[in-house]
């Protein structure tokens, strides 16, 4: 994919984050401290959910889950909140620069600016695992937000963790400086917890467009027993910006340049004036071709053949080249 | 006209430059241009910015967190006095950065519940309370000064004390008390405000001196104290990581005190350990646990028994800790009989009271108890008990429990095989689902004796914690506010004890063996000592008969309390940092509220006990109330202990408050003596000879010197008196002072805790860490720990405490008992008088060993002993219908209810519960039905059911949450629903569809901890 062949090309710090869902409670004291942190109130919603989805209101969403096994009933919790891919789509499809990009200081983590963000929501349908949800302001605005993963607590050189890994009680939220460091303790974790006998359970977030800023450890065999789909990719629309729309629109662009140039080359700003004063004062082709002369003997058109390409154009063209006046303004 | 043509002819210089943009902005599109094009710098959105002025600017300040019974260290952020943000304290042996699990990413951590002084504090009028409040009969709350509001409430006081004081009852015994003012408190407060509260009560002749915390602590301190000698859970919380296997019975420790799940998932990473669940509520535990047993509800206790069989029928038992350690080799008196031989009941038993005196050991001719070291004669308490539990055999368990073999087994080999032999040990969570039961309180000594068979008590990553929510739990039951108790559980005077020496001679506990240490034979040092900080100089004959003196047979706990409250018998209550309106039955206690003359409340926000006239039914008329405002825990000094004894001192003083606005629970309760001894007229000698020194007794750090214990003799005052170093420096001659005898030599040591000396050093790896705080008793971190050694001296394969060259090695933990002396002078259980743990102990009103029945709710047949379908000897409470007794035969679908509680809310959310911000992450309270009910019934995930009961006619109406997390059962071809509700629904606060579902619960209960059942039987339906 072009995108992640962009984003592959950048070497980060990489900071990364271990959900241990094995140890997850459902206990919501990440829910709180994030929104104590950053003082937003859930909207409010039934039984365990404080929200219904994602939204400006809710960084962080804690999903519940339960499913019949033959050893019983199974309930499945985890926080879900913004994975900090490495490959991000969402930053791939971000038109406005500055408004959704890698905080450079705090490493991979990618932090959008409200206040640049000009609400188009392409990240909202790029995003692979849709945790990306706009909310609505008065009639119809769009609001965005999205886990920023305390930057301001995180950057190099800060002792700090998230806020909500600072109030994990449980561990099963740990914060690591280094991927490396998150990736053994998950290892480390994974084997203990196989050991004891609960040998199908997997991790998840390595390899995933690139190595996922977040790395779980399912308490189950099925990552879409936490809404997270097995195979976290481009979406298509991404897929049609990145290989259609976005190559287009280089060519397009090059295109335009080259165009530029020789226009640059060809005519040049004198060329132009030329075909303005002719076109301004009615001239004859007669009168055209003698004042190209005479601006040659100048010295003043420097373009190589320029002025016989321009004669050549006007005289295939007949008397009005450029159309009648006034049209060629627009 | 070709497009290129276009483009190339009619491009004039403006338009030149506007097709360069163009291209480049086609560019920036890819991405290629962000930092080429962006001319201005990248910064954070201005929401960052602001939280990042939280990071920068605030003023951190590390303290002990007083939300749960855990102890936690709580890093408090603040602004201009504001608190901004609490995480978890950089440097702290429960949640600080130490990495237990070994990993390298440390972590520090905390949870929900702290954040809601950070609400309270932000919130202004509707969160704390900024002045005192009175409101008059009838009317509504007005503001006050904090002063005249202490008067007034001195003043209500003291008018019903000079009218209601008994000094001698009608059989002409001196008995000093006053039985129409109830006190309730503690749990919330610190140690030394628990001190200081029990001691001005009691100065006052009070009896109904209880807390709320009794249901979650009492069950606790009775079947401990009964099997032990000593009431505290045995290991510190960090030990749970040394478990090989951590069994949770009845408790939800992920959401009461979600810390400890930590050390307990650590288990799993150090030691394989599996963790074991036993709950009929599928919770956030059971969820994590490796095995779930799904049992039916109220019967925990059943599974128990049926594990302790197991281990007694498959030699899974430690022999050689038996033998050493435990009574199991004790000849069982000869007309001693089980429910086995019986149709139900132990020996002894005639209408719904037990006769005592077969439950003994027998003696032999040196005046020690009999034995058999090889534990094979029939009447050798392990033959004996292999009898009384062979009644819950695997099938009957199975069967009444509805667990399928599969699971049954499996829990036993993975707790019982794993733990059951030297060098491993497995831990023993349990709470409420076990203890708030008609037996409760044996279950807790059913659990000792699985992990006594087991050897699993005084080595490392064994023992039992209780799961608690309340923070100082502990603190409140250790400083005599459960009304059986003095403070370090002496038994509290009754009666027919009408002396000194009568008490102590009732009291005293005699041991004939020559090796038992043997606590409790010093009970006349520790009472004198008591009685001396109660009454200072006064001869101690004298000083005693100051003590109020309760009726045996009475019920003085809050629920008996509630009882004398409906019917007319109190007139006035003083509520110290609780809220027993919101934490029991709110119906009940609504309108029993409503018929006091006065009621007094001391807390930092308006609580549904202070509020209850807010409830329209009980506007007009009623007490007057008068609440006056306490610091939060942020603003005061003062010790906490958590669950597993560990005292903390609260030094930093985080927030600076304003003293008009509120006061330290010290300061209130020193203002209210002062108030209360300057009129004089009408108060007996008891109250005017308190030892209460007004300089001493508004400092927390110096009231912690008065609790460590002072040599009387030594000085005039407190600050003059030398502090006495342990508790055997108490002496019975009425010169040493000391509140409780547990805590004496706390403040003595070396080790300065309570100026903030605290390390973080963990000599043996073990998670002691013995120089953080101190733990009771002389700071011994895993009680009995002699118990790891063997009586010759060589340790087991993971001791705490080593003796070698002829003495203790104290490198990881104090040896308990006497410091020097040796393995084979003292047996390891130091408190009891044989010297042994007591698997067999007629302490308790309900049997000498543990025996199931049905909860009084449950209409269903005892299928262990027929003849008897609940406790035998169950407490029952007037004002209480209970659905077992009534044969139920409509067609309504009946449901057994249950109780959880939320990660974020504390206890009854009596704080919680009023702020928005946690209104919003449970904006409406609901009712868990379970999903065969549902189906049955019609019910869907959001549709309304009504439950009802004889005791709720009317019923409550909550939106129900079809899950399948709870299952039905079936009892004799009848299907019963379960439902679960949360514990802190009661109808005031934020939060939306607040109904009192604690109405729908019994009173009747435990007779070993005057507890309330929390089961209840109830009718669901559509509503």
């Amino acid at each position: 994919m072009p995108g992640q062949k962009e984003e592959q090309k950048k070497v980060y710090p990489r900071q990364a984050m271990l959900i241990d869902a094995t140890r997850c409670t459902g206990c919501r004291a990440c829910a709180i401290a994030c929104a104590e942190w950053y003082e937003w109130g859930p909207p409010g919603g039934f039984g365990y959910h404080y929200c219904e989805d994602f939204g400006p209101d809710t960084l962080v969403k804690i999903t519940d889950h339960e499913s019949m096994t033959v050893d019983g009933v199974k309930w499945m919790t985890a926080p879900l909140l913004c994975m900090h891919c490495s490959y991000a789509p969402c930053l791939a499809v971000c038109p406005v620069p500055g408004a959704l990009e890698r905080d450079p200081v705090s490493g991979n983590t990618i932090v959008l600016d409200e206040s640049r963000c000009i609400h188009c929501l392409y990240c909202t349908y790029a995003c692979a695992f849709n945790l990306l949800r706009p909310g609505t302001e008065g009639e119809g605005k769009y609001i965005l937000s999205k886990c920023n993963r305390c930057v301001e607590r995180t950057r190099i050189g800060s002792p700090e963790v998230p806020a909500c890994v600072a109030s994990c009680p449980t561990g099963a939220l740990v914060f690591g400086k280094a991927i490396e460091e998150i990736i053994a303790e998950k290892e480390r974790r994974l084997a203990a917890v196989k050991k004891t006998g609960k040998r199908d359970r997997i991790s998840y977030g390595e390899g995933y467009l690139g190595g996922l800023g977040v790395i779980y450890i399912f308490d189950s065999d099925d990552s879409r027993d936490y809404f997270l789909t097995g195979w976290p990719r481009y979406t298509r629309a991404v897929w049609t910006w990145q290989s259609v729309l976005k190559p287009a629109a280089l060519i397009a662009g090059i295109v335009a340049l080259v165009i530029m140039l020789f226009h640059r080359m060809l005519i040049g700003p004198l060329g132009v004036k030329i075909v303005e004063a002719a076109e301004e004062k009615e001239l004859t082709d007669e009168e055209l071709e003698r004042m190209i002369k005479m601006k040659r003997q100048e010295g003043k058109m420097k373009a190589m053949g320029a002025e016989k390409r321009l004669m050549r154009k006007i005289k295939k063209k007949g008397k009005r080249p450029f159309g009648p006046k006034g049209q060629s303004k627009h | 006209m070709g497009l290129a043509e276009g483009i190339f002819m009619k491009i004039s210089r403006r338009e030149f430059l506007k097709g360069l943009g163009a291209s480049a902005a086609s560019l920036a599109a890819i991405g290629v241009s962000g930092t080429v094009f962006g001319a201005e710098e990248k910064g954070l959105p201005a929401r960052y910015y602001r939280a990042a002025a939280k990071l920068q600017n605030s003023l951190a300040g590390e303290v002990p967190c007083s939300f749960c019974s855990v102890g936690c260290g709580l890093r408090v952020r603040v602004l201009e006095n504001v608190p901004l943000f609490v995480e978890g304290a950089t440097q702290h042996p429960i949640n600080g950065t130490v990495s237990w699990s070994g990993g390298t990413p440390a972590y520090r951590s905390l949870c929900g519940k702290p954040f809601h002084i950070v609400e309270a504090m932000r919130l202004g009028k509707e969160g704390i309370l900024r002045s005192a409040m009175v409101r008059k009969s009838g009317g509504v709350f007005e503001k006050s000064d904090i002063d005249s509001a202490i008067a007034r409430a001195a003043a209500l006081i003291r008018e019903t004390h000079s009218a209601k004081f008994i000094k001698v009852d009608s059989e002409g015994r001196t008995v000093n008390r006053c039985e129409a003012i109830g006190f309730i408190g503690g749990s919330y407060s610190s140690n030394e405000e628990c001190y200081a509260a029990q001691k001005l009560m009691r100065g006052l002749g009070l009896v109904y001196i209880d807390t709320v915390a009794r249901s979650a602590i009492a069950p606790t301190v009775q079947g401990l104290l009964a099997t032990f000698g000593r009431p505290g859970a045995t290991n510190p919380i960090p030990d749970i990581a040394n478990a090989d296997a951590v069994l949770i019975v009845g408790a939800d420790p992920a959401t009461e005190t979600p810390a400890i799940m930590r050390y307990v998932f650590d288990a799993v990473i150090r030691k394989e350990a599996k963790i074991l669940c036993v709950d009929s509520r599928h919770s956030g535990t059971a969820a994590r646990a490796h095995t779930h047993a799904a049992v039916r509800p109220g019967t925990e206790l059943a599974f128990i028994l049926g594990m302790i069989n197991f281990v007694l029928q498959n030699g899974k038992y430690d022999e050689e800790y038996l033998r050493n350690n435990t009574d199991a080799q004790f000849f069982v008196a000869e007309e001693f009989r089980t429910i086995v031989d019986t149709d139900g009941v132990f020996s002894g038993y005639s209408e719904g009271e037990y006769d005592r005196s077969s439950w003994r050991y027998i003696l032999g001719r040196d005046g020690r108890v009999a034995r058999d070291d090889r534990m094979k004669h029939p009447r050798t308490l392990l033959q004996v008990m292999k009898k009384h539990f062979g009644r819950y055999n695997e099938s009957a368990v199975c069967r009444v429990t509805g667990v399928s073999r599969q699971v049954f087994n499996s829990i036993c080999e993975d707790f019982c095989t794993r733990t059951g032999k030297m060098g491993a040990a497995g831990v023993v969570l349990f709470g409420r689902g076990l203890t708030a039961r008609a037996t409760g309180t044996q279950a807790v000594r059913a659990l000792a004796i699985l992990q006594i068979l087991l050897g699993s008590i005084g080595v490392s990553g064994g023992g039992l914690i209780p799961i608690v929510s309340e923070p100082n739990a502990q603190g409140a039951a250790d400083f005599g506010l459960l009304f059986e108790f003095l403070p370090g559980y002496l038994p509290s005077p009754t009666k027919d004890l009408d002396s000194f020496d009568a008490y102590v001679r009732q009291h005293r506990k005699v041991s004939r063996e020559p090796d038992a240490f043997n606590e409790w034979k010093n009970i006349d040092c520790y009472l004198a000592s008591y009685l001396c900080d109660m009454y200072g100089a006064t001869d101690i004959q004298t000083a005693y008969s100051y003590l109020p003196k309760r009726d045996p047979r009475k019920d003085y706990s809050v629920y008996g309390l509630l009882c004398a409250m409906e019917r007319g018998e109190i007139e006035g209550l003083i509520v110290m940092g609780e809220d027993p309106a919101a934490s029991l039955n709110s119906e009940r206690w609504f309108a029993a509220l409503s018929k006091l003359r006065w009621l007094v409340v001391f807390d930092w926000m308006v609580n549904d006990t202070a509020a209850f006239f807010e409830d329209k039914r009980f506007g007009s008329g009623g007490p007057e109330v008068v609440v006056i405002p306490s610091t939060v825990f942020v603003e005061r000094q003062g010790s906490f202990t958590n669950i597993t004894r560990w005292v903390q001192w609260q030094g930093a003083q985080i927030l600076t408050f304003v003293k008009a606005e509120r006061i330290t629970g010290l300061s209130f309760l020193n203002s209210l003596y002062e108030k209360l001894s300057d009129g004089g007229t009408g108060f007996d000698e008891g109250l005017r000879a308190l030892n209460w020194e007004k300089a001493a007794m508004v400092d927390a750090s110096i009231v912690l010197t008065i609790i460590n214990g002072l040599d009387f003799k030594s000085g005039n005052s407190v600050g003059t008196r030398t502090l006495l170093n342990s508790p055997l420096d108490l002496k019975a001659d009425g010169s040493t002072q000391c509140a409780n005898h547990f805590y004496c030599g706390c403040t003595a040591g070396k080790r300065k805790w309570q100026e903030g000396d605290n390390r973080l050093d963990d000599e043996g790896g073990l998670g002691l860490y013995r120089n953080w705080g101190w733990s009771w008793p002389s700071n011994v971190r895993v009680m009995y720990n002699r118990a790891g050694v063997r009586r010759d001296g060589t340790p087991f394969a993971k001791p705490l405490v080593r003796f070698s060259a002829a003495k203790w090695m104290n490198d990881m933990d104090t040896v308990d008992g006497a410091p020097n002396a040796s393995p084979k002078e003292i047996a390891p259980f130091v408190a009891t008088p044989e010297g042994v743990a007591k698997m067999f102990s007629s302490a308790l009103p309900d049997g000498p060993l543990p025996a199931f029945y049905e909860e009084p709710d449950l209409p269903f047949v005892n299928q262990f002993s027929p003849a008897y379908r609940t406790n035998p000897v169950l407490i029952r409470r007037e004002g209480d219908i209970l659905m077992g007794d009534s044969s139920f035969k409509g067609t309504e679908k009946l449901a057994v209810c249950l109780r959880f509680s939320l990660g974020e809310h504390l206890g009854a959310g009596s704080y919680t519960r009023r702020l928005p911000l946690f209104a919003k992450f449970l904006s409406q309270f609901f009712v868990e039905v379970d999903s065969e009910t549902a189906r049955e019934l019609g019910i869907r995930s959001g549709e309304k059911v009504r439950l009802r009961n004889l005791r709720m006619k009317d019923g409550i109406v909550l939106p129900a949450l079809v899950t399948k997390r709870l299952s039905s059962f079936r009892v004799e071809k009848t299907s019963f629903g379960t439902v679960a509700v949360c514990t802190s629904c009661t109808p005031l606060g934020e939060i939306k569809g607040g109904v009192p579902v604690n109405a729908l619960f019994p009173t009747a209960g435990d007779p070993s901890s005057k507890n309330a059942s929390e089961i209840g039987l109830c009718v669901i339906e559509k509503a």
